[in-house]
């Protein structure tokens, strides 16, 4: 059997975000606090993609367990009933109410601790950044720490055999298919058109009332008030980038004197001749 | 003997000049109907007749010549103009029809800002028109969902409301004007008065005809100061739907005039928020002069807090998520590739009735649905506009299209769920349409609906459209079956 | 004594892009990057004048060549293990490649790493980079804790290229053809990502709104489009009129475009249309009506007749590319 862990963040949903309140925010800190979360679009792919692999896996005689774990607020526990609606075996919360940012190499030292702590895992599924912090770091910083192998980018997970997955992922001017010996860590990219799958009620009644479970950061060994540990990066300052557009009128004699003005000035080197 | 496609194609090239009418098969296609049938839409199936053109219309006579032409030939006519109607009434449901498109129609005419009204063609973008109205420190008052893409013609047309209703009331409160082309070609202009007894108020023959009596071509509606600065806000959660009910009757009662007043239950709630842990919300916006909003608001503050189960939550998260608020340009492109992606569909009917029913309505309906429908995957509600005597219920559902073809997920889910609404509706006594319009799909309840008044609908009907050219099948069905009146 | 190195991908054949990123990243490098090493990976089929021409390129002197028989980042991280040293600084373009580098040698140097940045600071004491956050809402500057550093670009960075140097370029290379590799990935097959055209993918797009006034004005356009080398796209009116094909839809109920710089001509910019192409780098906006709200949300305005204006842009756009092919 491959048992699978997704790996999935809850994130604010930044659209809901207003121009005037991105400008009116002061240094070094965006209150998102009253924004709606969602689940991080990589992620909400990457939960997709393994119900998907999983569909699938029956025709190549390849039984799947499904699992998912997410570090944060209680408030999460709404995306784990649901994948609990949709087959998910096992759902875990590892509790923080505190709202941890730009700190990547917490969050891959929780989740490897975790791993370990738990059962054998072939493969862990989860996006490649959170639109919040763009790092992209914590796939690879979780392979550091396992001795892993991660492959980034992925698009499509197409059953093998059980100590193999064929995955399908972006490279710099095209898309590689490889077989992939297990274990490995998939970091999901760009794919368009995947969202999450939406149970019924009938579902959410029947298998969504399974008991999460629940994982305190210390009982991982980790200290709550993060003594001794230190992000990679520490945030110096924040500023709002303007997204409002000049409007700079170009002025000329006629048609021609302005269309001259536009070529040098703004399109050449803008695009191509 | 009925003109052919081609003929009526002909005939309209002759009146309006071959520019102003299109015949292209996918403009055709995209024009026979509305998102209505959203399933079918997004998976670009076309289940009904095509129309024989579209005809953008530059001005009154132009609408006049195309009215007459087919009224003298019996020739079934759609007026729109946004296309953004959501309950069939665009839907061309006779062979051979002319869609009269009459967006180019999109001058502002005039900004009166001492008798504090504007007149615009049917064409005008409300959203366009508020944007410029608000950089001149006026507004509307009437803000829809439909706002980025409606034009005035055809908000009037269905009776459109907005989001800040409770204060500035629906579009019926708002046009004090008006100019509609009739099918026999006569041009009837309403003056802009500040009221008048003079007989009836004709003014209710034209809005809300939905295309059914006659074409509008001009509107005059009020002009607002806007004055966002003072605005106020408030939110609570409250344990039970019923008091949540009891709570807005207190502050309609009372004599307050929030300019938004909602309850949302649990599950509609959660759509929006997730500080609410799956309970009712109520929402509160005062609106207008600082001493008004301040007065405003600690009253309707008190009164929602006698309520049992109230809990107040920080009026920022209100404020904060009506700041946000999008507007969903951007949503309605993703929502096509979400429903391709997943199968998931959302939908909303939305009813009236009175404040001793309207609780039965919401809880039989919903109850209803979970039972005789398969496939859901939320449903919900909020109410939204409310009056002295009772408020509006806004269904919102989702499920998921499984083992149907596109065809045939309108008679599996859609109608089957506005069946059940209906029904419990008019078993109360509610309406069962608040603000879209009847359209095609809830017209068959239109008997119901009216009672004895129907008579007057369709001596309305009879005396403006006596060839039955206008818009057909919308307000009254052309075919109705008495058994299954929702298969069709 | 900060080191700062460069590592460059020659399996991707888009070297020059990877340097001027790497440029953009910083002002200093120019000056105080020569006291490190330029590592460029490779397979065997470079020739020595492939290796002559990529070593001319690099930013620093001294060139060190790792052979592999392919990209395998196991094999390139143990090689800059090797040659490190406390208070090294690594930077890397933007592509996948560049990320997972800096972020796996900084995480097994204990070192810190930085990723998709826009600029960094390199001074002899403290690093810091600016990155935007935030779904580009925001530019947050961070700086870096632990040596050493590992940083990459932010896409589409643009650096001067430094100049070719008078000095000779010390050429080393490391042949890691032989070592053993880790099979962990088997049976790869390569496809190109096909140049899919499109509005989608353009980077210029010409979009034709209702002020085309009829057929003949949008198949004009459409012209227009093809000379000065832009995809051509319509709003909601052009289409419904028939005026362009419904493929051509820009909008919330077509093609959602960002391309580098968008034309819009005779655009009104209705929230429908303006969605549409919000995330464009660049707008232009030529309209008769200077009213109009597009010309608030553009970067640049034109009043003027949007045909008159786009005649003379294609006529001036063809003699500068004659003089370039003059020149030539």
């Amino acid at each position: 059997m491959i048992r699978i862990l997704g790996s999935f963040k809850v994130v604010p949903d930044l659209d809901q975000i207003s121009e005037e309140e991105w400008a009116s925010d002061p240094a070094n800190r965006i209150d998102t606090s009253y924004v709606k979360k969602i689940l991080s679009c990589y992620d909400e792919s990457g939960l997709e993609m393994m119900l998907k692999f999983s569909d699938e896996s029956g025709d190549f005689g390849v039984p799947v367990q499904l699992d998912a774990v997410t570090i944060g607020r209680k408030m999460n526990e709404n995306y784990l009933k649901t994948l609990y609606a949709l087959g998910f075996t096992e759902a875990t919360r590892i509790e923080c109410e505190k709202e941890i940012q730009f700190w990547p190499e917490w969050t891959a030292g929780i989740l490897s601790e975790f791993m370990n702590q738990t059962e054998r895992y072939d493969l862990v599924v989860m996006g490649n950044r959170s639109a919040d912090e763009e790092n992209g770091k914590v796939p690879f910083l979780l392979a550091e720490e396992l001795g892993w192998p991660c492959i980034s980018q992925v698009v499509e997970i197409i059953p093998e055999d059980e100590a193999h997955v064929k995955v399908r992922y972006e490279v710099d001017n095209g898309y590689c298919t490889s077989v992939v010996q297990l274990p490995c860590i998939l970091s999901i990219g760009d794919v368009p058109c995947s969202f999450l799958r939406v149970p019924t009620l009938k579902d959410r009644m029947q298998k969504g009332k399974k008991e999460i479970h629940r994982v305190k950061i210390e009982d991982l060994g980790i200290s709550e008030t993060f003594e001794g540990l230190q992000p990679d990066l520490s945030l110096v300052n924040l500023e709002v980038i303007d997204q409002s557009r000049p409007g700079v009128i170009l002025d000329g004699m006629n048609a021609e004197e302005k269309a001259e003005k536009l070529y040098q000035t703004y399109l050449k080197g803008r695009v191509e001749l | 003997m009925a003109l052919s496609r081609e003929q009526i194609q002909e005939e309209l090239k002759k009146a309006l000049g071959a520019e102003q009418v299109v015949t292209d098969e996918t403009v055709l296609k995209e024009s026979s109907l509305d998102r209505y049938r959203k399933f079918e839409q997004v998976h670009e199936i076309y289940t009904q007749p095509i129309p024989a053109a579209v005809v953008y219309v530059k001005s009154t006579e132009d609408v006049k010549s195309v009215l007459t032409f087919a009224n003298a030939n019996g020739i079934n006519v759609v007026p729109r103009t946004g296309h953004s109607a959501i309950e069939g009434g665009l839907e061309t449901a006779k062979e051979n029809s002319i869609v009269v498109d009459g967006s180019t129609m999109n001058k502002v005419l005039k900004i009166d800002k001492e008798n504090m009204q504007v007149t615009c063609q049917c064409g005008v973008p409300l959203q366009d028109l508020d944007d410029m109205l608000r950089e001149q420190g006026y507004t509307t008052g009437h803000s829809p969902q439909s706002k980025p893409l409606a034009q005035m013609g055809g908000l009037v047309a269905t009776r459109s409301i907005g989001q800040f209703s409770t204060l500035y009331g629906g579009i019926e409160d708002m046009v004090v004007g008006l100019e509609a082309v009739f099918p026999n070609g006569e041009v009837c202009r309403i003056k802009n008065v500040p009221r008048r007894s003079v007989g009836p108020d004709i003014r209710h023959i034209i809005i809300g005809n939905e295309g059914a009596l006659c074409y509008i071509t001009e509107v005059t509606v009020k002009l607002f100061k806007y004055q966002p600065e003072n605005n106020v806000f408030l939110g609570y959660t409250i344990e039970d739907m019923k008091k949540g009910f009891e709570a807005l009757r207190a502050v309609m009662v009372e004599g307050y005039k929030p300019s938004i007043a909602r309850l949302y239950d649990g599950p509609d709630a959660s759509q929006h928020w997730d500080w609410n842990e799956d309970k009712n919300v109520l929402i509160f916006m005062a609106e207008g002069p600082a001493a008004v909003t301040k007065a405003t608001a600690e009253g309707i503050d008190a009164v929602v807090k006698t309520f049992e189960g109230v809990k107040a939550v920080d009026p920022k998260l209100i404020e904060k998520w009506f700041g946000g608020l999008n507007w969903g340009a951007e949503q309605i492109a993703e929502e096509k590739l979400e429903i391709l992606a997943t199968d998931n569909i959302g939908i909303t009917t939305e009813v009236s009735g009175c404040w001793d029913c309207i609780y039965d309505i919401y809880k039989n309906a919903c109850d209803r649905i979970m039972k005789e429908v398969p496939d859901m995957t939320l449903m919900g509600g909020h109410s939204s506009h409310s009056y002295m005597n009772g408020t509006n219920m806004y269904f919102v559902y989702y499920y998921n299209v499984v083992d149907c073809t596109p065809e045939e997920e309108m008679n599996k889910y859609h109608n089957q769920i506005n069946r059940i609404i209906c029904e419990e509706v008019i078993k109360y006594g509610g309406s069962i349409a608040h603000h879209h319009g009847l359209g095609k799909a809830r017209a068959h309840y239109v008997w119901q609906e009216y009672g004895s008044s129907f008579y007057m609908l369709e001596t309305l009907k009879k005396a403006f459209d006596p060839n039955g050219i206008m818009n057909m099948g919308t307000l009254i069905p052309i075919k109705h079956d008495d058994k299954n009146p929702w298969i069709f | 004594m900060k080191r700062f190195h460069v590592v460059l991908n020659a399996f991707s054949d888009d070297i020059e892009k990877q340097i001027s990123e790497i440029c953009g990243l910083t002002e200093y490098l120019l000056e105080d990057v020569k006291k490190g090493n330029t590592f460029i990976v490779g397979d065997g089929k470079m020739d020595e004048d492939d290796k002559h021409r990529l070593a001319e390129m690099a930013p620093t002197k001294s060139v060190i060549f790792v052979i592999l028989k392919n990209l395998h980042t196991e094999m390139i991280l143990d090689c800059l293990m090797e040659t490190m040293c406390f208070g090294d600084v690594y930077l890397f373009g933007s592509s996948s490649f560049g990320q997972e580098m800096a972020i796996r040698l900084g995480k097994r140097s204990d070192g810190s790493s930085a990723t998709g940045c826009q600029w960094a600071a390199l001074s002899e004491s403290i690093v810091y980079v600016k990155k935007q956050v935030y779904s580009n809402h925001m530019m947050a500057t961070f700086c870096m804790e632990n040596s050493p550093f590992c940083i990459s670009a932010a896409r589409g960075l643009e650096g001067a290229m430094p100049k070719a140097g008078k000095s000779e370029k010390e050429i080393k290379t490391i042949d890691k053809t032989k070592d053993q590799y880790p099979a962990n990935l088997t049976n790869t097959i390569f496809e190109e990502k096909k140049p899919s055209g499109g509005l989608q993918t353009a980077s210029f797009v010409l979009v034709g709104g209702r002020g085309v006034k009829n057929k003949a004005g949008a198949d004009a356009l459409a012209r227009a489009a093809e000379g000065i080398h832009a995809e051509f796209g319509a709003s909601r009116p052009v289409v419904m009129n028939a005026w362009a094909a419904m493929d051509k839809l820009i909008g919330v109920s077509g093609s959602m475009i960002h391309p580098k710089v968008c034309i819009t001509a005779g655009v009104s910019g209705a929230a429908a249309l303006y969605a549409g192409i919000e995330k464009s780098g660049f707008i232009i906006a030529i309209n008769r009506d200077e009213n109009a709200p597009i010309m608030r949300k553009a970067d640049v305005v034109i009043v003027d007749d949007c045909q008159e204006v786009l005649r003379a842009l294609q006529i001036c756009m063809e003699k500068e590319r004659a003089d370039e092919t003059q020149a030539d």
